[in-house]
């Protein structure tokens, strides 16, 4: 192999390991960008549901206690 | 050695990603358990408190205050831990977001026992509270 030809297989394959790595990185970009959109959706449902059961338990704290006062 | 600089590069750049995505998988699986545990424990709480608030009614004063000075704590010690695993996935997700835009993720992995130790946490907090029932 010449000195030409080898440096022609060397450009070859860094081509081809910048074509994958952009494929690669488009990929990861994607399935990274999914995934933050589910976990901000879930950060949402969190606080939601530890609102609603805090309220809640709040609320049936406050309400037995007031019959527990009533009963005496 | 265009080359191996080039290797380098893609090598660094799959171990960020793998980071940040074990990451937000581990944020997934905490605040899943998060939202079962604050679902759980406010469909527990109406169980109990509607069977103290029966008691009451039907005139077992005593053994109703005696049950709610027990159950109280339970609920109390599981909203905490609850509360508790709030923290750590609001400040894992803050240092993720942070790494993310810095590039820097030496230090960000500790976060991974971290996510998944709240996760367990949560998990026993539930089943111990689900005994109160029983």
């Amino acid at each position: 192999m010449t000195p030409a030809e080898i440096g022609l297989l060397i450009t070859a394959v860094q081509c081809a390991l910048t074509e994958g790595k952009d494929l690669y990185d488009a990929a990861q970009l994607k399935a990274l960008a999914d995934l933050e959109v589910k976990l901000q959706g879930m950060l949402t449902t969190v606080q939601a549901d530890r609102a609603t059961a805090n309220a809640d338990i709040d609320a049936r704290d406050k309400a037995l206690e007031q019959k527990l006062d009533a009963a005496k | 050695m265009r080359g191996f600089m080039l290797a380098l590069v893609i090598v660094s750049g799959i171990g960020c990603a793998t980071a940040q995505k074990d990451t937000m998988v581990a944020e997934l699986a905490l605040g899943s358990a998060l939202s079962i545990g604050y679902r759980t424990i406010d469909g527990i709480d109406k169980i109990k408190t509607d069977a103290i608030a029966q008691e009451i009614l039907n005139g077992e004063k005593d053994k109703a205050k005696a049950e709610y000075s027990v159950y109280k704590p339970k609920i109390e010690k599981a909203r905490d831990a609850l509360n508790v695993g709030v923290d750590v996935l609001g400040d894992a997700d803050k240092a993720r977001v942070a790494a993310s835009k810095s590039g820097t993720w030496a230090d960000f992995n500790n976060w991974l026992p971290q996510l998944a130790s709240a996760a367990a946490m949560i998990q026993q907090t539930i089943a111990d509270l689900k005994a109160v029932l029983q």
